[in-house]
């Protein structure tokens, strides 16, 4: 078992894979910050994954146009952010639980829609074809180059986020909203809304279009509050992200190693996140007490 | 109204109520679970762990023990050290997922799978304990004074101390039935499943939390929704639709619900500000 364990660890694949989840987390991580910055807790990004990735991979596979399905899959995305933001505002709809409920209803209609065909076996969008994304896009075979404008993200939301009147409005949004006219709150929200909808477009295409060639259900169910995880063991700091998100994808691949050597259960895992939030949430109150 | 979809409204009607009123229980006094969820399977792991001693009774008090621990840790945190309690519930509720099926991958070798011993308590009886915990909830609720005037807490500590109210000590009460409530719910989601699975709670937790922010701290309107609430997923699953889409129905029932709250606070909103001008 334990010579499994370190071959695995000493293989360029794992490495692959390890960066490929840094780099996912990374881009989750940011996206569920963005809006959180405003008071709005997303907690639906799963829905929005899930959405998007069936539509950008059944566009992709009829038309074969990746250009025409990005701007499908980030209306999309967008669409189903900004539904539970039109249910805050307009009907005082908790966000928590209406994106929540966004993500549970998500999951077996996506089911729904991408049913078993003839022989298939699994429940899957069909497979994009491979000449669309070009070889030159792709750094070993699990990340590509979408991947790495994860990291482009960082600096654009540091700055869409502090710097700009836009940023400053999204504070407002959440420290005192009064000071907002009705109408601008619900702006600041729709932005930060898109803007986040543009981390999960990159998701969808580098690791679900690019990478994989096909989304499989149950591959991103979770995804959404692993990005909750990052945001706030990042202590809503953007800068922290990346930190974070290679803590997080840390712990994620030891215990995939774990269960494949050892049989540990991967909800392991859950355990310590849920121990990291904990932690986080006594320094995120601990700031938000004395800035009071 | 058949009797089979009387029988099975109110199976499925009776956990979910027992978890609306420790939600409503604990919302009264301004605290806000967003881990009911996880709390539900950790108590099943917890009862199912006590009951394979050949004592049910221990997996009773095991589970209660587990139920109270998530609740403490909650109001210790709220109260005590002033953190956020939205973000404590979502720790929590990883926390008590992953544990759980850790628990029963080290007890029972099946991560997320435990089968429940022979010496268990039985459904029926769970079932009717359930009921007759429920019952006592809402009567100590409508009659008690003290229970009444939690209220308050919710709405402003500032007004609550100055009618004399200990919080501290409230809270803790609510906290206990609240836990009470908890356990018996997932002692009969367990009890009616045979096992213990990582899917227990059914979600239920989260639906209950819907019912709480529908219901504005009545227990008793937390058992009508959660009738409500039942029988309409019960006549959803009447309906020739595919199994994926019925598994939705209760989600989209559960934001529909929302939007007619809120529509039916902003139409007395605007009543009142019609009758003052």
């Amino acid at each position: 078992m334990e010579s499994v364990f370190w071959n695995i660890i000493f293989s360029s694949k794992f490495l692959e894979q390890f960066i490929a989840k840094w780099l996912l987390f990374t881009f989750i991580g940011i996206a569920f910050l963005i809006t959180f910055k405003a008071g709005f807790i997303n907690l639906g990004i799963s829905a929005q994954l899930i959405g998007a990735a069936i539509i950008a991979c059944y566009i992709v596979y009829w038309t074969e146009n990746i250009y025409f399905s990005f701007f499908i899959t980030l209306a999309l995305a967008s669409l189903l952010g900004i539904i539970p933001i039109f249910l805050k505002h307009y009907f005082k709809a908790n966000e928590i639980l209406t994106t929540l409920f966004l993500t549970f209803i998500a999951i077996p209609i996506g089911q729904f829609i991408m049913r078993p065909k003839g022989s298939e076996l699994i429940v899957a969008t069909p497979s994009v074809p491979k000449n669309i994304v070009p070889e030159i896009l792709f750094w070993g075979s699990y990340v590509s180059i979408f991947h790495w404008i994860a990291l482009l993200l960082i600096p654009f939301t540091w700055v869409y986020l502090n710097p700009s009147i836009l940023g400053y409005k999204i504070r407002l949004l959440r420290s005192n909203p009064k000071i907002l006219k009705n109408k601008e709150q619900l702006l600041v929200l729709i932005f930060s809304s898109i803007a986040s909808s543009l981390c999960i477009l990159f998701v969808v295409f580098a690791d679900i279009v690019s990478v994989k060639g096909r989304y499989i259900a149950g591959d991103y169910d979770s995804l959404g509050f692993i990005g909750v995880v990052v945001a706030l063991v990042a202590l809503e700091k953007i800068i922290l992200i990346p930190i974070a998100a290679l803590i997080i994808a840390g712990i994620e691949m030891s215990f995939l190693l774990l269960k494949v050597s050892y049989g540990i259960p991967q909800a392991g895992a859950l355990a310590l996140y849920g121990i990291g939030l904990l932690i986080a949430a006594f320094f995120i109150s601990k700031r938000g007490n004395s800035e009071s | 109204m058949s009797l089979e979809l009387f029988e099975g409204t109110f199976r499925l009607a009776v956990p979910l109520f027992c978890i609306a009123i420790a939600g409503v229980w604990l919302a009264r006094t301004g605290v806000i679970n967003i881990a009911l969820d996880g709390q539900i399977a950790f108590c099943s792991i917890a009862y199912v762990i006590g009951v394979s001693t050949g004592y049910w009774f221990i997996g009773l008090v095991l589970s209660f023990i587990a139920a109270e621990t998530i609740g403490a840790i909650l109001i210790i945190l709220k109260e005590k050290y002033k953190l956020d309690e939205l973000l404590v519930g979502i720790g929590l509720l990883y926390f008590c997922y992953g544990l759980s099926q850790l628990m029963s991958k080290l007890v029972f070798n099946n991560p997320g799978y435990a089968l429940l011993g022979k010496d268990n308590i039985g459904e029926g009886l769970s079932f009717f304990i359930a009921i007759v915990f429920a019952i006592f909830a809402i009567i100590a609720e409508i009659f008690t004074r003290k229970v009444r005037l939690s209220k308050v807490i919710a709405e402003s500590q500032e007004l609550a101390s100055l009618q004399g109210i200990k919080t501290n000590k409230l809270r803790q009460f609510h906290g206990l039935v609240a836990s009470l409530l908890i356990m018996i719910a997932s002692v009969y989601l367990v009890e009616h499943g045979g096992a213990f699975t990582s899917q227990v709670s059914g979600q239920r937790g989260f639906l209950a939390l819907a019912i709480v922010a529908i219901v504005n701290h009545s227990g008793l309107y937390a058992i009508f929704w959660a009738f409500g609430f039942a029988l309409g997923q019960k006549l959803v699953y009447t309906l020739p639709l595919p199994n994926e889409l019925l598994e939705a129905a209760p989600y989209i029932i559960a934001i529909v619900l929302l939007i007619l709250r809120g529509r039916k606070n902003n139409f007395i909103i605007k009543l009142k500000l019609l009758m003052n001008k």
